[in-house]
């Protein structure tokens, strides 16, 4: 059970976004792909669930190629929360969460005991069973974000592509996103999740994935990647590293951005 | 979200929009309203039959006066006013849908005025054409101008907002150019004005039989659509996730949309405002599912153009009002309403 991205080259219009990324996520593990604004992290979590056709290269789920597979068929393996969705304001909770059984269900078919087990399991994973009415326009951010996590739990997929996941969660929150992920790991699920708190990365992921300019810069162990002279080439940044006091892993700290940074972007 | 929830053992039963018991009773109370239009629309006219002679003439269907009028006056055009109405609503639906924009609407994004320049040209070309053949060019036209949208509106995605201002744009070219072409060709009538305010003064059996083939193919193809509108509207991105390809789900419905605008323009010209005010009229009985939306948008479709129509007839008796005066008097309030409400 492996999702395989194979020097995959990905790109919108004329531009080319991500140059050749070769990289693969295992059955159980949680892979953080890291990297500045607009170093392409989005853009291969997009070709990695099939949104975004590749230019150069291939993604393979269990060795099949994604493209030779229906839209549907890796819905039901695959799923994917984007950064940020507007949509479904009216909805309840519900509601929302029900439609990620849509890959699983047919014409004639319509929910079944089996899905609403899958939406339940959703709402309580995610600790919304309290608010399963309210309409989504009326949660605050962080439950909203937890609602499209549930939207995307209720696919029952194999694989969980989140973008910045934690993106308007605070600290508790943060937390309990990253302790649902690692929940989720443990009962087999691989999680791809574009981290912007290298904290978190560090502290949850089991490989880590470091993108800049489209390039993979570095891909291994956080052991491997939070490494001072690394995370500078790749945020151009000052980085220090040291051991997180609580866990024993590596724990990247910010430092005076060098004068060259200041120009960038 | 503090504190956890108190959580009973057992998970609670799905409340998925609306119970089954509120369905059915909407269902019968939908079946009822139809019923009632009917014996009203078949009693009321530029004369008046009791309902036992309505019933009578229902039944035996001979050759009297009564069954005359019923047959073949009320009856064909209380199902065209029906057909049009269900019609015009799902195509509202349907645009309100894809371009997730609840002031969507056939008149407003331009489908009709496009239909309707179709119409007009083929009239003023061949004023003795047969209603098939009318209803041919206006399904022609109405699906050129669906198709226009979304060409105009392409740009690698179609965003709800550059659909609709592209509507917006067509709609006042197409609405110009028939005028134009009403206003300067000889055969302008009292029947260019009813085509221009929209209405069913004079449509028969020959309208139904032009509209129903084309009615059924384009509601079951926006029935078939209903699951992939209902993940569309959480947005492109999550529904291509799901296995929704949005930008073809898009095309199938604007087909739709273009043929179901199409047949009610060539039976009643521009009636406006129907299919922007059917699904919210009907959202707060089913709730947001598409899969019941488009049905009960059809049927508040049916009912508002049916007694647009019955009222048209009796306000000017015996003379008649154009029923899109009916649809637009409470259309247009309606609009101001809405865009009081949405934000």
């Amino acid at each position: 059970m492996t999702l395989e991205a194979r020097a995959l080259t990905l790109g919108y219009g004329e531009r080319e976004v991500v140059h050749g990324a070769s990289l693969r996520a295992e059955r159980g593990e949680l892979l953080a792909l890291i990297g500045p604004n607009g170093s392409g992290k989005s853009t291969l979590l997009r070709g990695l669930a099939r949104l975004l056709r590749p230019r150069a290269g291939d993604v393979r789920l269990d060795g099949d190629d994604l493209w030779s597979l229906g839209s549907r068929a890796v819905a039901r393996q695959i799923a994917i929360l984007p950064q940020s969705p507007d949509g479904g304001l009216d909805f309840t909770v519900e509601e929302l969460v029900s439609r990620g059984r849509y890959p699983h269900q047919s014409l004639l078919r319509g929910i079944g005991a089996r899905d609403v087990d899958a939406i339940n399991r959703a709402l309580r994973d995610a600790d919304l069973e309290g608010l399963r009415g309210r309409r989504l326009g009326t949660l605050s951010g962080g439950e909203r974000q937890r609602a499209w996590i549930a939207l995307a739990l209720a696919q029952e997929p194999r694989f969980l592509l989140l973008d910045e996941p934690t993106a308007f969660l605070d600290v508790r929150h943060s937390i309990e996103v990253m302790e649902l992920l690692r929940r989720l790991n443990a009962a087999g699920m691989t999680v791809i999740a574009v981290l912007h708190d290298l904290m978190l990365a560090a502290r949850y992921a089991d490989r880590v994935a470091a993108l800049s300019d489209g390039r993979l810069r570095a891909y291994g162990t956080p052991e491997d990647v939070f490494r001072a002279e690394l995370l500078r080439a790749v945020f151009a940044i000052e980085m220090s590293v040291i051991a997180d006091p609580v866990t024993g892993r590596p724990l990247p700290l910010p430092g005076v951005p060098r004068p060259a940074a200041a120009t960038r972007d | 979200m503090t504190g956890a929830p108190a959580t009973t053992s057992a998970p609670p039963a799905l409340r998925l929009g609306h119970g089954r018991g509120r369905s059915a009773a909407t269902i019968v109370a939908g079946g009822l309203a139809l019923l009632t239009l009917a014996l009203l629309s078949l009693m009321f006219g530029a004369v008046t039959l009791p309902p036992r002679d309505v019933f009578a003439a229902l039944v035996e269907r001979g050759d009297g006066f009564a069954a005359t009028v019923v047959w073949e006056i009320r009856l064909p055009r209380l199902l065209d006013a029906m057909l049009v109405g269900a019609a015009l609503a799902t195509a509202g639906a349907l645009l309100q849908s894809i371009t997730r924009n609840p002031l969507a609407d056939p008149t407003i994004l331009g489908v009709s005025a496009a239909a309707g320049l179709a119409n007009a040209v083929a009239l003023v070309a061949a004023p003795l054409l047969a209603p098939w053949a009318l209803t041919l060019a206006a399904v022609g036209g109405g699906l050129f101008g669906a198709g226009l949208i979304f060409v105009i509106a392409w740009q690698g995605v179609v965003s709800p907002l550059r659909l609709t201002l592209a509507g917006v744009a067509l709609a006042a070219l197409f609405g110009a150019a028939i005028v134009a072409l009403l206003a300067s060709s000889r055969t302008f009538l009292q029947l260019s004005l009813g085509f221009l305010a929209g209405g069913l003064y004079g449509s028969g059996w020959a309208d139904f039989h032009a509209m129903w083939p084309w009615f059924v193919p384009a509601f079951a193809l926006a029935l078939l659509a209903a699951d992939r509108l209902n993940v569309l509207a959480l947005g492109d991105e999550i529904a291509a996730g799901l296995g929704v390809a949005p930008t073809s789900t898009r095309v199938a419905v604007l087909a739709a949309t273009g043929v179901l605008t199409g047949i009610a323009v060539a039976v009643a010209g521009l009636v406006s405002f129907v299919g922007l005010v059917c699904p919210h009229l009907a959202r707060p009985l089913v709730g947001h599912d598409w899969r019941r939306l488009l049905p009960a948008s059809a049927l508040t479709g049916a009912l508002l153009v049916g007694g647009a129509d019955l009222v048209a007839r009796l306000v000017l008796r015996p003379a008649e009002l154009p029923a899109g005066i009916v649809t637009a008097a409470i259309g247009a309030p309606f609009l101001l309403y809405l865009l009081r409400v949405q934000r």
